[in-house]
């Protein structure tokens, strides 16, 4: 589903390497950590996947095809089988929970009735079904995280790509929100979450993939934090 | 894929109740500043009208013998002459309009000129005073004024022709440079505008510059993003271009007012055709700089 080959990433302006050499294959329905300090290059590698970064070298493949001879147009379509949740939400704190979600659909030009039909389903299915209406203000962190992943999911993506979705919540409402990922990766989505949470990756027991300075320098199934 | 009627009308309506001072703020910029275009281009078409009045004023004078080869004309041949070449210019396609100057007319507007000094009118005799013929062209342009000029000159009977070139150079240079100021003054204008409509965009889309960034996040495409904000650029250039062409209308009939009653400058007022062509001018100058402002402005958040 993701093949990674050679990549690597500098900055403009930066003396260091964000990237130096990645080389990662990650099948179809897989659920991997990227775990690392704090500018390993976690999130550049997950931005390179939807192309808003491009690499100095190497090679990616989303979904068999490679993503660098790719042309510009096409992006959106390569973001659309992509979904996107952060440590921030990225909400529009403007939007009802509801229009959030639908905002996603409209902007690739869905239909009314799909919106009206698939927004109830995707917000019952992150358990937000009586907070349709308020706005992300009126929330708390894991609900608007919840918001975020309804947002990302409804449109049924292949992959999803997750940048420290709990760094901004407590332990027990980040098991919340590791429960509702699991489930989604249940239903054949690749999941590839970046994340400092030693505890929910020695509890998941997932694929892990550790990042130190830009390299890879651990590639573990059923791994731990370290 | 396509973008959506009822997606854009929502969004629009939506955005345009968000922020009404922004709203308002960017309508009143276009207004104002498409105002100042329309102002300028309203005396730059008031001047080119005076210097098309200034030019229409084109006539020279034909001035006939007194005497031939020395020897004084009598009346009857006077007479003669004149039908002659009356006749002869009546003919002429290119001559409007002709008007008889006789001698008593002749001496009293060299009375007139020279009335501060009677030791130079004690020394005109009545009878050498000349007689003319003033003459207006069909077409206020020098070229037809030299052509009617030559086709007279070997007639018999006259004496010289003269014709008023400085004069109308004079005129028409004063009121040429005015309407340069002012063409000017509107392209300065127009280009004030186009700056300032898009810096009061590039406000309203920087403050949506996170919604940009969700929407190309997942998978909008460039031109589904740019479209609604180019389309609201359009409404807001409208909506201000409506506002102009009020204060354009309004500022014609104040200048309306001021200047029938002064003969040289109402011919300066413009009509009711050339009005509203400034008007549809100030429209689509609005909608196509709103719109391509905003595109620009959005085309900077599209990047990634
Ligand atoms: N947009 C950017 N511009 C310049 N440098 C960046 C940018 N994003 C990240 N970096 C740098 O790249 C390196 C890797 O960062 P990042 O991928 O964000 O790591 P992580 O997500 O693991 O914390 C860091 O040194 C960081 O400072
Ligand atoms: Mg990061």
């Amino acid at each position: 589903m993701i093949k990674v080959e050679g990549v690597a990433k500098r900055y403009e302006g930066q003396a260091r390497a964000a990237l130096v050499q990645a080389d990662i294959d990650i099948g179809k329905g897989e659920f991997v950590f990227l775990v690392g300090p704090s500018g390993s290059g976690k999130s550049t590698l997950l931005r390179l996947l939807t192309k808003q970064e491009e690499p100095d070298r190497g090679r990616i493949f989303v979904a068999g095809k490679d993503i660098g001879q790719m042309s510009s147009w096409k992006v959106p379509m390569l973001r659309r089988n992509i979904g996107n949740i952060f440590q921030d939400f990225k909400l529009l704190q403007t939007k009802t929970v509801a229009e959030n979600v639908a905002f996603a659909l409209e902007v690739i030009g869905r239909k009314r009735s799909v919106i009206a039909s698939q927004v109830p389903q995707i917000c019952s299915l992150v358990g937000l079904e009586d907070k349709m209406d308020k706005y992300p203000d009126q929330l708390s962190g894991g609900e608007q995280q919840r918001v975020s992943i309804a947002r990302a999911f409804v449109n049924r993506p292949l992959i999803m790509l997750a940048d420290e979705p709990t760094g901004n919540l407590d332990p027990q409402t980040s098991i919340g929100i590791m429960r509702l990922l699991d489930r989604i990766n249940k239903t054949g989505t690749t999941v590839v979450m970046a994340t400092h949470d030693r505890g929910i990756v020695d509890t998941m027991r997932k694929r892990v993939i550790e990042l130190s300075h830009g390299n890879i320098v651990r590639d573990q199934h059923r791994g731990v934090y370290e | 894929m396509a973008l959506r009627i009822d997606y854009l009308t929502k969004e629009t309506t939506r955005n345009f109740l968000r922020n009404p001072a922004l709203t308002i703020g960017n309508v009143l910029t276009v207004a104002i500043s498409l105002t100042l275009l329309g102002i300028a281009l309203t005396v730059f078409w008031g001047t080119a009208n005076l210097k098309a009045e200034a030019e229409s004023e084109v006539s020279f004078v034909v001035w006939l013998k007194t005497e031939d080869n020395g020897v004084v004309l009598t009346d009857p041949e006077l007479e003669q002459i004149t039908q002659d070449l009356r006749a002869k210019m009546e003919a002429n396609p290119f001559i409007k309009d002709l008007n008889y100057v006789d001698r008593d007319k002749t001496l009293s507007e060299v009375q007139r000129y020279f009335k501060d000094a009677p030791e130079i009118i004690a020394l005109i005799s009545p009878d050498v005073v000349p007689t003319s013929f003033v003459v207006t062209p069909s077409k206020p342009d020098i070229s037809i004024v030299n052509q009617v000029k030559d086709s007279l000159s070997g007639a018999p009977g006259i004496d010289r022709i003269s014709v008023a070139t400085d004069v109308i150079k004079e005129e028409t240079r004063i009121a040429s440079y005015i309407s340069w100021i002012s063409g000017g003054f509107a392209v300065v204008a127009a280009f004030a505008a186009t700056l300032l409509m898009y810096n009061s965009i590039r406000t309203a889309v920087f403050a949506r510059r996170k919604e940009i960034e969700v929407m190309r996040l997942v998978g909008a495409t460039k031109w589904f993003v740019r479209i609604p904000f180019m389309f609201e650029g359009l409404l807001q250039g409208v909506l201000g271009a409506v506002a102009s062409g009020v204060s354009i209308f309004l500022v014609n009939f104040f200048i309306n007012e001021m200047f029938t009653s002064i003969p040289k400058f109402s011919t300066f007022i413009l009509n009711f055709g050339q009005e509203t062509l400034i008007v549809i001018a100030m429209l689509l100058i609005g909608s196509l700089l709103g719109a391509s402002a905003a595109g620009v402005a959005v085309s900077k958040y599209l990047d990634a």
